[in-house]
């Protein structure tokens, strides 16, 4: 059974007004897990827009997003806020820590939030930066990280809460070849190694190499 | 923080320099409260006294938050020495008592406070220098006494005092009340009978009380206020301003308070919305946000009120001496040229609380951001 099932998923922007946007087009499309996918296409396409109504952070204008056999339109926003800690795991093209938390601090963040005990945060916080190669940099805050550092520890979050599938909108746009390889290496062997599923938006040639399944986007649709 | 000190401050610069208005006007002269013949009260002349009766005062006494009761005998006399003459006040007072209240014995510069059944007198600093007079010598005092007696005699200086309110030191001549009776031909007789009293917001409670046992119409029981209308209308008008100017000086704290939150707001935006989208509740979110603010707000309200207490602190210990015209125009109205600072604590703690309330006002703003936001947007901000 797929872990994520999209039917009929539109998102209009600009719904009623004189120049709406059709970012999403009636898409259908499903996910299974552990796999390493890649969503590409030009620029406006429609990725991050199709990324966002996957991660439940925004509403589709219509359609079903069905994910681990709950819809998700049907939660309530606290609901939904508890569903996308538990099960999605967020990676952002601007990292998105939080700059005044040391890197073990913001992974363990969404396990305070899960009210997971001091001792299980912490080991499996220090196991996780370990596993991107991050461990002796535990106690070191965003600003005084490399990109390519920030984005490891902002995976080794996204792993926390032990999600469903980890969602990654542009995670090397801002990102030098050598970092890329690096992050892109230690995706593909968690997906590998441990199962991990993700789903990336990108298009990046780097990105797309790597990818086990590549979905083409144009205008909102799904083209390939 | 900032708001707190110099709302404290400003306040207590403000109140406190009431405080020793009514102190330097009331306090060392009148007293809170006075009982006189009523016809003593319209006229003030030296025809219309009242008898002193130990009994009612000690029965005055009595009156919960009453300290002692003072009696009086005070008029206008004639002074000379040598070749110059001066109207002067005289007041006749109990040595003993009264000093518990004024504290005037410990304002003697040169010779010796009164004592009881004194023959001589205590003069003003500003009246002896005027006469050109010193401890030892004799003035000559002149005056119409009780009922058309004229009343002329020699008396001694014993001291001089240096009075705090200017107009007051360069008429004053204090005496025994027995020698002040005496030389007016008014043997047992008072001009006021002064209350001295605990705790001066008791005011109001006390003068029914004293009406009752007086129970009297000849004799008439008056506040401070009612003796000072002009001070009692300065202070309040004064007061209005002081609250306009706080009024003001909370409308620029709120909106500097309200700036630095929606500045602080929408510098965290985004790390709010990431912290939502990770799966943080926005309720929770909030009450983070508020405690947090709550917090700072707490920090900065304390350091403010410490900060501002040790300035009030300073300048009440040594308390701003106006000089110049400022000066002058203090004295005519009988006040001591000084910005006193009040060391009530109330005044602190009204501002802390102002301030206080302020925040919290201002704190609703990011509670309605952060129900309100997209995730989405917020993030891309
Ligand atoms: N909030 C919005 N309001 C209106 N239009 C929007 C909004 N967000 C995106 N769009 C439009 O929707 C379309 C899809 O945008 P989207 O950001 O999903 O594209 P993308 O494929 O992620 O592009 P990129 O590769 O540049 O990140 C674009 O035409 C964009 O202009
Ligand atoms: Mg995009």
């Amino acid at each position: 059974m797929s872990i994520i099932t999209l039917s009929n998923l539109n998102k209009i922007y600009n719904e009623g007004t004189d120049i709406p946007v059709h970012a999403v087009n009636n898409v259908d499309l499903s996910f299974e897990a552990g796999e390493f996918s890649v969503i590409k296409g030009a620029s406006g396409c429609g990725k991050t827009t199709l990324l966002n109504l996957l991660g439940g952070l925004d509403t589709p204008s219509s359609g079903n997003i069905i994910i681990d056999g709950v819809e998700i339109g049907k939660l309530s926003a606290s609901n939904l806020t508890n569903f996308r800690m538990n099960n999605i795991g967020f990676v952002f093209q601007a990292y998105n820590l939080i700059p005044v938390l040391t890197a073990r601090e913001n992974v363990e963040f969404i396990m305070h939030l899960q009210h997971k005990s001091k001792k299980e945060r912490k080991e499996r916080a220090l196991a996780l930066l370990e596993s991107v190669g991050l461990r002796d940099r535990a106690d070191v805050r965003p600003g005084k990280l490399s990109g390519g550092q920030q984005q490891r520890v902002a995976v080794a979050r996204a792993l926390a809460s032990k999600p469903k599938f980890i969602l990654a909108d542009e995670p090397t746009a801002n990102l030098d070849t050598k970092a890329t390889e690096n992050l892109l290496d230690i995706m593909e062997n968690l997906n590998k190694v441990e199962g991990i599923t993700f789903i990336f938006a990108s298009h990046d040639d780097r990105v797309i190499k790597k990818a086990h399944r590549l979905i083409e986007l144009e205008d909102g649709k799904v083209i390939g | 923080m900032f708001a707190v000190i110099f709302g404290v401050s400003m306040r207590s610069m403000q109140l406190g320099t009431y405080d020793n208005m009514i102190d330097g006007a009331v306090r060392q002269y009148s007293g809170f409260i006075q009982i006189q013949d009523t016809s003593y009260w319209n006229d003030k002349t030296i025809d219309d006294l009242m008898t002193d009766s130990p009994e009612l005062r000690s029965k005055i006494t009595e009156i919960e938050d009453v300290n002692s009761v003072l009696p009086r005998l005070e008029s206008f006399a004639l002074i000379s020495s040598g070749s110059k003459t001066k109207g002067a006040f005289l007041q006749g007072i109990d040595p003993m008592v009264d000093t518990q209240m004024t504290g005037i014995s410990d304002k003697v510069v040169k010779g010796k406070f009164l004592e009881v059944g004194d023959d001589g007198f205590i003069i003003g600093q500003r009246l002896a220098a005027f006469l050109g007079i010193n401890v030892g010598d004799t003035i000559v005092l002149i005056s119409q006494g009780y009922h058309g007696v004229t009343a002329a005699n020699i008396f001694p200086i014993k001291g001089i005092v240096k009075i705090p309110n200017p107009a007051l030191d360069k008429v004053l001549l204090i005496g025994d009340i027995g020698t002040v009776q005496e030389f007016y031909g008014a043997e047992g007789m008072l001009t006021s009978l002064v209350v001295n009293i605990k705790n001066k917001n008791a005011i109001d409670e006390i003068i029914p009380q004293i009406n009752e046992i007086m129970n009297d119409k000849s004799l008439i029981a008056l506040s401070w206020t009612d003796m000072n209308k002009e001070l009692k209308q300065q202070i309040e008008s004064d007061n209005g301003g002081g609250i306009i100017m706080l009024i003001i000086l909370y409308s620029v704290v709120f909106f500097g308070i309200l700036g630095t939150i929606i500045m602080m707001t929408a510098e965290r935006k985004k790390e709010f919305a990431v912290m939502v989208a990770l799966g943080m509740q926005k309720k929770y979110l909030s009450a983070i946000v508020l405690l947090e603010t709550i917090f700072l707000g707490m920090i900065g309200a304390v350091v403010g009120a410490l900060v501002s207490s040790g300035i009030v602190w300073y300048f009440h210990d040594s308390p701003i001496h106006i000089t110049g015209e400022m000066a002058g125009i203090y004295e005519q109205f009988g006040i001591e040229p000084v910005l006193m600072f009040s060391t009530d604590w109330t005044i602190i703690q009204a501002q802390f609380i102002v301030v206080f309330s302020l925040l919290i006002l201002a704190v609703i703003y990011p509670m309605i951001k952060i129900s309100t936001f997209k995730i989405i947007e917020s993030m891309h901000s």
